[in-house]
């Protein structure tokens, strides 16, 4: 428990030091030689990849490098990391909370990188930096028919938006099997090139810093649905007794997909079905679990669903109806492990629990996911790790079955923009759970019991006496 | 079961019967739960049709309030726009029960979940009817016939068919508290005992807070007594028994809201209260008996009786004829003549549980207990104590009313089952008796061969058909009384079992997909069901008061597509939702319950709604080619069949249920609704109303614009001869 | 002093219960217009009326704790006719509830009274008198605490 509130401290502290400032204005001191952006748009959520070749002008050496992006995308940042090419070093790569308000008003905020080793003046570098959020194009048009092809829309800047000069830059795209300019330019230099399945704009030259009125709208093919779960609640229950780890994940669940123009036609969604298996509705999900899952079950508010299919590690789902664009779907499902596949004894009392972040569907981008980690009655948390930087974390207490005293111990994160390839993160929690702790609790059901016996025991005792 | 009286003194020998008996009921309510869960087994933890969804929906909402909220319960999302006073038009008893359960398990460290709690009630509740009906026969005949008599009414299918897992029902609880009331009425009855009789009303209170059907109890107590009365066996025992039991019943009867000051106004409640005054009279007149010469008091009371009986039905009928009291209902009728509800009300006559009983139905709830049942009766009948007047009184009473109305065979199967177990305890107490007295000859002490061999082969076959009638009521519950309704079993192609759940589908995509605030219009079977699993507002359901709004959605489905628009519009809704069977074969769909629909609205509205002209010209009730006009532009026609010729690709439609087929060009299109959703099996059906145009046309027009030029359009596009002239 | 009580307490009792039969007597004139039939029947009338007022003396006389079930009885025959006439009078049944259950409550409590009376001057089998009492003051209980959760 101290440990825990020391970490609850530093943490304070540190989001003190971030506390919002306006007007923040990056110390000139770096020049962006390359500037090179390719964005893949083939899943629900952004995943970019820029290329940096960097220079100090300054006249001393400078470790600290922002990177400008509009505070929408900003804010919906899953993981951004950075490596330097030549080095093989990591940069601290961290979100601020400064923010430049630009004449038009827009807003830019900032990532933050710094370099391991400090670059000397004149000094040139190359970051590589990979960026994944949870935006992704809207529908175009909004609504379609159920049996036409799905494209979507991507409005972002066609000249690199930067906190510094930029000498030369490209734009790519990637991802799709056809690309379109909306509302192109007449100007032949400026327009896209596109190439098979991508398209690329540029080279531009000598791009001033907080360029970020040259917007691409950007049409591209994408006949496959958009989900978003808008929140994950994910608890796991860790049973010493049971010797098991029992999941449970509530999913609440939208296709951002176009909107069906007309209503939805049982009949016509059964022709489509007959000639193919694409479309821009979600007909299964594919749920991929930790290998060795028993137990499995799949129930909506409603009651059991019974269409699924277990394969391996794979857990496939039906939803009742295929959720076509602008629909929902809610669901639970879950399933057992075993304790050993997750928790680690370190010595008698202490153990370390490893928890998975994400099992979920596979190209699904998450709003806000809740992980609950439910620790044995009477165990003690002893730290806490997590692969992310999370939104909140709190320990409290739940009753659950047969919890006679405080009952289970809850440790809730609670994660904003989360993607599906970050299934592979692990939460960390170390905790001490002893002897005592684990046979106190049949010894307290046993008691009560008997207490409950002996009473209606007495009772029937005296009722004869009153006869 | 066979248990042998031994001398008290042998402790070791009661130890072992009271351990026996012991087990003997841990088994009774083992079968009892366990041959009711068939349902979860085969199917889910579900709650099951239609009634028991409101009570979820009632339990939730009293879990997630307050008991007072509860009580004051406004619901605005049925009977739109009308609302609902729920807290003061439901009995509470079921609720609140098993509200008072999910909190006892939270207490002891149990947080089930509720709609467990709810699944699982009927089944708990059916062990505690066999032990009631232990007590209850112990006290008519022994504890033999009691324990017969339990383990007859633990899997008895008759009682099953309303109390599987799911079965959330009213019913789940009241046949509980029936046995448990007249347990102790019948205690009461015999010993005089206050206590017992207070017992009686306070259980008899519990009942009135659970069940309409409390009012077989009302009637059913002073019969017994007025009965004992006519025979002469009036004494003081019942005095004290009955006038406490009324009292207390009578004041805690009305404390339900619901009930009010029926028990004092109601027709139903009068015979309880007639047989109150009588009683005081004849109290007295026993009181005076006791001093004068029986001649005498004979010509007092004779005398006197007729005055104060004349008197008493002539006040009963002033009393209605003014209006105090208020005058008997529907169902009452319809209990006496079978007609009346087909003529008079035909929301009441819909309902397949008002309809009188079809006869192989008793054999198939109850196997040979129903020929064991008069048997009993007549056993009863030759002994003739005081507590078998009420049983006989019971069974002629009850067994009158089932035939009339299905749903009472509930009410029936308890007393069969204490009969039959009367019966065959008496049968084997006199078969199974091997002990010396009955099978050696009491002069030269031999035994009797041919004795022991009757003996041998009666039992024998009365135990045979004990086996028979276990597999009998294992084969009705899992095959008959196990299916949740909600879902229906079938099988895949390859002819894996798999499961049809169009309607949790639908109701599932209403709930995710439409404003929270939207208005379901929705034939009122299905009313409890979309607010229990759609959560969306209605505008009826199952709990049938306003028949005139009722009629408004049977009008609204009958009428042409213009009219119907309106209609609905005026009352706000925004989607209609027909249950459509004709791909699947489902047969209690809308087209087979429309003209019901069709009746009530022409109750209403003679003029413009006329079940005649949904025939055709044959006087037939047909839905392809040769329908009548009335029908195929009924909006209910066209939702249902709408798409549905399509879907072979070859033009034409088999309606599986009705068996006729229909070929394109028999349906007319849509103007004023658009297709929302569909179930995989086209079994639900949502349409949705549509906006009204934007450049102000008559939606009709508006159609028939953008039809037309579609079809130029296919025209130009496949160049094909245009054949399929559109009428 | 208390026998004085006593007799009008019993007066009033026997009337209350006896209603019915001085109508009896009146109307069965014109039922059955024979007048030999009609006088012995008034003659038994008589009779029982005198025969049963003397062994309810000696009842009364023999146990004082039925004498004051007696008192308590008139009480609430009494209170319970208040308030029919009160309600008569003031022509306004508002309250309904409050005056149901509070003459209720004067009808069952007399109703328990009686039974409890009865089983004092001659116990039922297997029901001894003061387990009679305790099941009295059970009934009574309850009897009480529905009136006035009923009345508000």
């Amino acid at each position: 428990m101290m440990k825990l509130s020391i970490l609850w401290l530093t943490l304070l502290a540190f989001l003190l030091a971030q506390v919002t400032a306006e007007g923040f204005e990056v110390p000139q001191v770096w020049e962006n030689l390359n500037f090179t952006r390719q964005v893949d748009v083939s899943r629900v959520y952004g995943r970019e990849k820029i290329l940096l070749d960097v220079k100090n002008v300054g006249k001393e050496d400078a470790t600290e490098y922002f990177m400008a992006l509009p505070i929408d995308l900003l804010n919906k940042i899953s993981v951004v990391t950075s490596i330097i090419k030549d080095r093989e070093t990591f940069p601290d790569t961290l979100l601020t909370k400064n923010i430049t308000i630009l004449d038009d008003g827009s807003k830019i905020g900032y990532v933050k990188m710094v370099l391991p080793e400090p670059a000397a003046a004149k000094e040139e570098i190359s970051i590589i930096v990979t960026l994944e959020y949870n935006a992704r194009g809207v529908p175009y048009p909004e609504s379609i028919g159920l049996n036409e092809e799905q494209h979507l829309l991507l409005t972002t800047n066609k000249l690199p938006l930067s906190a510094y000069l930029t000498k030369e830059s490209t734009l790519l795209f990637i991802g799709s099997s056809s690309f379109e300019e909306i509302n192109g330019p007449s100007d032949e230099s400026l327009k896209g090139e596109e190439g098979e399945n991508s398209i690329s704009f540029g080279p531009f030259k000598n791009t001033k810093a907080y360029t970020n009125d040259n917007k691409v709208k950007l049409k591209y093919l994408h006949n496959v649905p958009l989900n978003v779960v808008t929140t994950l609640k994910r608890d796991l229950w860790i049973s010493h007794w049971g010797s098991v780890v029992q999941f449970q994940e509530y999913y609440e669940l939208t296709n951002r997909a176009a909107k069906l123009n007309k209503g939805f036609s049982r009949l016509e969604h059964m022709k489509q079905m007959q000639q193919t298996l694409n479309g821009h509705y979600r007909g299964i999900l594919d749920n991929i679990l930790p290998t060795g899952a028993t137990d499995h079950y799949y129930t909506d508010l409603v009651g059991m669903v019974s269409t699924s299919q277990i394969k391996g590690a794979h857990f496939y789902l039906k939803p009742r109806y295929p959720i076509y664009g602008g629909w929902k779907y809610n669901y639970t499902i879950g399933w057992t492990n075993e304790l050993s596949d997750f928790v680690h004894s370190i010595d008698n009392n202490s153990f370390i629990l490893s928890a998975p972040l994400l099992n979920g569907p596979v190209d699904t981008a998450y709003d806000t996911v809740e992980l609950s980690l439910y620790l044995p009655e009477g165990a003690i948390v002893e730290e806490i790790d997590s692969p992310l930087p999370y939104e909140k974390v709190s320990i409290d207490t739940e009753k659950s079955y047969f919890d006679l005293n405080k009952g289970h111990v809850k440790v809730t994160f609670t994660f904003n923009n989360l993607i599906d390839e970050l299934r592979g993160g692990k939460v960390l929690i170390k905790y001490q759970y002893d002897n005592v702790a684990f046979y106190k609790k049949p010894l307290s059901i046993a008691t009560y019991i008997f207490v409950a016996l002996l009473s209606i025991f007495t009772l029937n005792q005296i009722n004869i006496r009153v006869n | 079961m066979v248990e042998k009286q031994f001398s008290k003194d042998n402790w070791v020998i009661q130890w072992v019967q009271s351990i026996l008996m012991i087990t003997i009921f841990i088994t009774i309510f083992g079968a009892a739960i366990s041959s009711r869960l068939f349902s979860v087994i085969k199917f889910e933890s579900i709650i099951h049709e239609f009634d028991p969804w409101f009570n979820f929906r009632a339990t939730k909402y009293l879990v997630e309030n307050n008991f007072k909220d509860f009580l004051n319960w406004f619901d605005d999302r049925t009977w739109y726009p009308l609302g609902r006073v729920t807290g003061g038009t439901l009995y509470p008893g079921l609720m609140t029960t098993s509200a008072a359960i999910w909190h006892l398990f939270r207490k002891i460290g149990l947080p089930i979940d509720i709609r467990n709690i709810c699944v699982l009630f009927a089944p708990g509740f059916a062990g505690f009817t066999a032990w009631a009906t232990y007590e209850f026969t112990k006290e008519i005949k022994d504890s033999r016939a009691g324990l017969f008599a339990a383990a007859f009414m633990a899997i008895v299918p008759g009682y099953i068919s309303r109390s599987v897992a799911g079965a959330y029902d009213n019913e789940a609880i009241a046949i509980t508290l029936l046995m448990v009331t007249f347990m102790f009425w019948i205690k009461a009855a015999k010993t005089g005992s206050i206590l017992y009789s207070a017992l009686t009303a306070v259980f008899y209170f519990y009942m009135v807070s659970a069940w309409g059907g409390y009012v077989f109890i009302t009637n059913l107590i002073p019969l017994h007594i007025f009965i004992l009365i006519l025979m002469g066996r009036y004494n003081n025992r019942l005095y004290s028994a009955y006038t406490t039991w009324y009292a207390i019943g009578t004041l805690a009867s009305m404390q339900i809201p619901f009930v009010g000051f029926l028990p004092i106004r109601s027709n139903d409640h009068m015979a309880a209260l007639g047989v109150f005054g009588l009683i005081q009279i004849v109290a007295f007149g026993n009181f005076v008996k006791s001093q004068v010469s029986s001649n005498k008091f004979r010509a007092i009371m004779i005398v006197s009786m007729i005055i104060i009986l004349s008197v008493g039905v002539i006040g009963l009928f002033t009393l209605t004829y003014f209006g105090f009291i208020a005058p008997w209902t529907g169902r009452f009728y319809s209990l006496w003549d079978t007609n009346y509800a087909k003529i008079h009300i035909p929301i009441i006559a819909s309902v397949s549980e008002h309809q009188p009983v079809a006869w192989p139905a008793f054999f198939f709830d109850t196997h040979f207990l129903i020929w064991l049942f008069p048997a009993g009766v007549f056993l009863l009948f030759l002994d003739l104590k005081d507590e078998h007047v009420f049983v006989i009184a019971y069974a002629v009473l009850c067994s009158y009313f089932t035939g009339v109305m299905i749903r009472l065979m509930l009410t029936l199967t308890p007393i069969i089952c204490v009969c039959a177990a009367v019966a065959l305890s008496k049968i084997f107490d006199i078969y199974l008796n091997f002990s010396d007295d009955s099978i050696r000859d009491k002069t030269t002490g031999q035994l009797k061969l041919g004795t022991i061999a009757t003996h041998f082969i009666v039992s024998g076959t009365f135990i045979f058909y004990l086996f028979l009638f276990v597999l009998h009521c294992t084969w009705v519950t899992r095959n008959a009384y196990s299916s949740p309704s909600v879902v229906l079993p079938s099988t895949t192609r390859s002819g894996e079992p798999a499961l049809i759940d169009d309607f949790r589908e639908a109701y599932y995509w209403l709930r995710m997909n439409t404003d929270e605030d939207a208005k379901v219009a929705a034939w009122w079977d299905y009313g409890y069901q979309i607010g229990g699993m759609a959560d969306r507002t209605t505008l009826v359901d199952n709990n049938t008061w306003n028949n005139t709004h009722i009629a408004i959605v049977g009008k609204a489905l009958a009428s042409p597509e213009e009219k119907s628009y309106k209609l609905l519009k005026e009352h706000d809704v925004d989607y209609v939702l027909v249950v459509f069977g004709g791909l699947l074969g489902f047969s209690g769909d809308d087209l087979n319950k429309f003209l019901w629909m069709i009746r009530i609205a022409e109750g209403i509205w003679p003029d413009e709604v006329s079940e005649h002209s949904f025939y055709n010209d044959n006087n037939d009730y047909r839905v392809d080619s040769t329908a009548s006009k009335a029908m195929r532009e009924s909006v209910m026609y066209k939702m249902s069949f709408q798409g549905f010729t399509d879907i072979m690709g070859h033009g034409t439609g088999q309606d599986k249920v009705r068996g006729q087929t229909l070929q394109e060009g028999d349906v007319l299109p849509l103007d004023y609704f658009e297709e929302a959703f569909t179930s995989e099996n086209w079994l639900v059906r949502l349409y949705k109303l549509k906006d009204l145009d934007a450049e102000g046309r008559d939606l009709h027009e508006a159609s028939e614009f953008e039809r037309a030029n579609t079809k130029a359009l296919k025209r130009k596009a496949s160049k094909k001869p245009d054949l399929d002239l559109r009428i | 002093m208390a026998k004085k009580e006593v007799q009008v307490n019993k007066k009033e009792k026997t009337t209350e219960k006896a209603v019915e039969v001085p109508e009896a007597v009146e109307e069965s004139k014109p039922v059955v217009s024979q007048k030999p039939i009609n006088s012995s029947i008034s003659k038994d009338f008589s009779e029982a009326w005198g025969l049963s007022m003397k062994s309810y003396f000696e009842q009364v006389s023999e146990d004082k704790r039925i004498m004051l079930i007696d008192i308590f009885c008139l009480f609430l025959v009494i209170f319970a006719a208040l308030q029919c006439v009160f309600m008569i009078l003031i022509r306004s049944t508002f309250p309904f509830n409050a005056f149901l259950s509070s003459f209720i409550l004067c009808v069952g409590q007399f109703v328990l009274l009686i039974s409890l009376r009865l089983q004092l001057t001659e116990p039922f089998p297997h029901i001894s008198k003061s387990r009679a009492f305790g099941e009295f003051i059970f009934a009574s209980l309850v009897l009480h605490f529905i009136s006035l959760h009923f009345i508000n």
